[in-house]
């Protein structure tokens, strides 16, 4: 997977980061944040390699 | 040793033929007119626990999509040359790691027998001096809720057995990978391509005990088998492990000399793969297109229609609702199948086909807000909050929960 991007996005409802919208492969896409689901480990396998940071919500 | 000749036994006490032979060897029980190597005549069979020590009936194909009937994602990905994903055919992972470049698609050459799709890789880019971490294979990845039916390290664990058809221009010695995952344990079978540019049934049977190393029952993925495409000397150089045995990368592959990337225009197709327990292959298991589109929508679900590829410009079944002026519009969807898991939730905007955007009619396009995603439905809203004017506000979508 290539990631370019990606940022947490905070849920109206909830007010938690819930997901992280990221560039992957050239795609926009909502990841939740739920350990399994194959985007959000690889996002989280990029941070940890240092290769990837996920920039803050945006203030609402 | 003497033969005992004759044409039916009967029970003294009964007034008719119990079993008949006929002269072209069929025998028939309850008739005298054997039509095959076994005619009930058309009576009950009783007391059967078990066909081939597998189960009697019901779902043998434990391979979701192995007739490649579905590609909801694409027909055809042309220039593969990295890839740790899904490509084309639903349930089929694809992964090239330095070897060459090949096109991936959905086709339609079949080696007949009820199926009529294959899932092929063509070469585009040769590299026949693959270097020695290079590789490429087709991975089917299975969840633990359907991995334990294979009974690995389990009480009553017995065999299970691999059945396949594939057809490649390269002849010679192909290996399959097959690999638990939480235990780190795995074995390999080679198999030949005996013929080039002809379709070859192969069938490889395995034994599943294994002491106590057993796959959890959960929905992570717990059993990958590995069709290798293209391989180099780091998964080459050990032994080749034909019983369950601690993953080592230099036995990942041994044997195969198989390269589909060895020349331009080198290809290989697979269908028809049956993965069931017991010690025999099975005809294939065929069921209805809807059933295995739905089975594969447990992994991946998308609005648009069935031959329609993802970000495409189509306003066919687009999801959407209303937008009151002065409110963020907003819809929920509810997906049509049970995700494996939380699912990674793509909006396409249906008029211009980006990504992460959807469509209003009164407020051009605008980014999309995915919330409360779970494994039933996804609320998906405007992002920014409030707009005036009242608009109608959608788009088109794609859910992925695969492993």
């Amino acid at each position: 997977m290539n990631i370019t991007s990606a940022q947490y996005q905070t849920d109206p409802y909830t007010g938690n980061n819930d997901s992280i919208v990221a560039v992957i492969d050239g795609v926009t896409m909502s990841v939740p944040v739920y350990p399994t689901n194959r985007h959000y480990d690889e996002i989280m396998r990029q941070v940890e390699a240092g290769t990837l940071t996920i920039a803050d919500a945006e203030t609402p | 040793m003497s033969t005992l000749k004759t044409a039916s036994l009967q029970h003294p006490d009964a007034s008719s033929n119990t079993i008949h032979l006929s002269a072209s060897g069929n025998v028939g029980i309850g008739t005298n007119s054997p039509t095959a190597k076994l005619d009930l005549g058309g009576n009950n069979v009783a007391g059967i626990s078990s066909i081939n020590s597998g189960q009697v009936s019901g779902r043998r194909n434990l391979i979701i999509n192995g007739d490649m009937q579905i590609a909801q994602r694409n027909s055809s990905v042309a220039g593969i040359s990295s890839s740790s994903t899904y490509q084309v055919v639903d349930r089929m992972f694809i992964r090239n790691s330095g070897a060459g470049t090949f096109t991936n698609s959905h086709s339609t050459d079949n080696p007949g027998y009820g199926l009529k799709r294959s899932i092929k890789f063509e070469c585009t880019t040769a590299d026949s001096s693959l270097a020695a971490d290079d590789f490429a294979y087709m991975g089917y990845k299975m969840e633990g809720f359907d991995a334990v039916k294979l009974l690995k390290g389990e009480t009553g664990a017995g065999y299970a057995t691999l059945s396949f058809w594939v057809k490649s221009s390269e002849t010679g010695t192909a290996v399959v990978r097959f690999v638990d995952i939480p235990n780190n344990r795995s074995q390999g079978h080679a198999y030949t391509i005996n013929a080039a540019d002809t379709w070859e049934k192969k069938t490889i049977t395995i034994s599943m005990v294994d002491g106590s190393n057993k796959v959890n029952y959960d929905n992570t993925s717990q059993f990958v088998l590995v069709f290798w495409l293209a391989v180099s000397t780091n998964r080459t150089s050990g032994t080749l492990q034909s019983s369950w045995t601690n993953n080592l990368t230099a036995d990942e592959a041994v044997s195969q000399t198989v390269n589909i990337v060895n020349t331009t225009s080198s290809y290989i197709n697979f269908t028809g793969l049956q993965f069931e327990v017991g010690d025999t292959a099975t005809s294939f298991e065929h069921i209805s297109y809807g059933e295995q589109l739905a089975l594969c929508q447990r992994y991946y679900e998308k609005s648009y229609n069935d031959t329609v590829v993802p970000g495409s410009v189509d306003v066919s079944g687009w999801s959407g609702g209303d937008k009151p002026s002065g409110t963020a519009g907003r819809f929920r969807i509810e997906f049509k199948t049970t995700k494996r898991g939380n699912p990674t939730v793509t909006t396409y905007h249906h008029v211009t086909g980006t990504s992460g955007q959807m469509y209003t009619s009164t407020n051009g396009s605008v980014s999309t807000a995915i919330s409360g995603v779970g494994m039933n439905r996804v609320q998906i809203a405007m992002n920014g909050g409030a707009l005036s004017g009242n608009a109608e506000v959608g788009c088109q979508w794609t859910a992925d929960s695969e492993i």
